[in-house]
């Protein structure tokens, strides 16, 4: 019976790629990836502290974690939440140190935040406007803006304030 | 002179795009100089664009923009969609690109907001 069968092990990023959001059968071991590395875990049913520990992120109450979505959604897992990481659409976590925090400009305003990355469909959830209509840009100094897509990632490391501005870019003739 | 608003001014600045303010009679326009136009798409690779700027800009949106020197598309050498009048502005004869979206943030959206549009507009041309 297939229901008996246990998969020795499975790479869900690997998974959800190749299956799209298809829950994937159970197995020994699970292969998460965290920030660039994969670990191994057992139980599919895990806390963010304890990914943090698998990640040698300690003490982990100075670190955070965050999922990333394949659609661009960044959800932050708090130390004693759990997550299924069988669950289709979890693809990957990131992680940095919780005393560490990134600036950026959106639309005139500003923000501190605390990943070192963050993707265009955040900018726009923090902007308020609507995804579907709205576009988002990184202001390039000296050359042409760069579009953001929803599910891109924009690196905050990078040696200055970060400025995004969202749009319309739409318009109709006559 | 000038009245473009800070922010403006430093987003082109910092863009390295070149830009002159001019007026003539009741309009006040941004110039463009020499923007690089979607490559193949024109009979010319880049023109002047001039944004009139309506009094109570930047919380008033602006509507439309202007070519120089005139473009056609190179695919059946034909002016584009409702760009085939001409506005006089600074003892020139523009292009006008009927162009519009009312749908405009005051105290949010500005000319990277109006770039935006062209150049999505210079993109999507037919």
């Amino acid at each position: 019976m297939t229901n008996n069968t246990v998969v020795e092990e499975i790479e869900l990023e690997a998974w959800v790629k190749q299956h799209g959001a298809v829950q994937p059968p159970l197995a020994k071991h699970y292969l998460v990836r965290i920030d660039d590395r994969s670990y191994k875990v057992d139980d599919p049913v895990i806390t963010g502290g304890q990914l943090l520990d698998k990640a040698s992120k300690r003490p982990v109450d100075e670190h955070l974690i965050f999922q990333v979505l394949h659609n661009g959604q960044l959800e932050e897992i708090r130390l004693d939440e759990t997550v299924e990481l069988r669950k289709p659409g979890i693809e990957r976590f990131i992680t940095w140190r919780s005393d560490r925090s990134f600036r950026f400009v959106i639309d005139g305003r500003r923000f501190e935040w605390g990943a070192p990355i963050i993707t265009g469909l955040k900018l726009k959830e923090l902007a308020g406007v609507d995804p579907k209509s709205y576009g988002v840009w990184l202001e390039v100094r000296g050359a042409e803006d760069r579009p953001i897509a929803d599910n891109e990632s924009v690196d905050l490391q990078a040696p200055g304030v970060e400025r995004f501005f969202t749009g319309k870019k739409t318009t109709t003739e006559g | 002179m000038s009245f473009l608003p800070s922010n403006d001014r430093q987003y082109l600045e910092n863009r390295g795009l070149p830009f002159e303010e001019v007026v003539d009679a009741s309009q006040k326009g941004v110039i463009l100089r020499e923007f690089q136009l979607p490559p193949g798409r024109f009979d010319t690779e880049q023109a002047d664009i001039l944004i009139l700027l309506p009094s109570g800009y930047p919380d008033a949106p602006p509507d439309m923009f202007y070519l120089l020197p005139w473009v056609k598309l190179v695919q059946g050498a034909k002016y584009p969609k409702a760009a085939d009048q001409a506005h006089q502005f600074n003892s020139q004869k523009w292009q006008r690109w009927s162009r519009h979206n009312n749908e405009w943030r005051p105290g949010t959206d500005g000319i990277w907001t109006m770039l935006k549009r062209i150049e999505n507009a210079l993109e999507v041309a037919a």
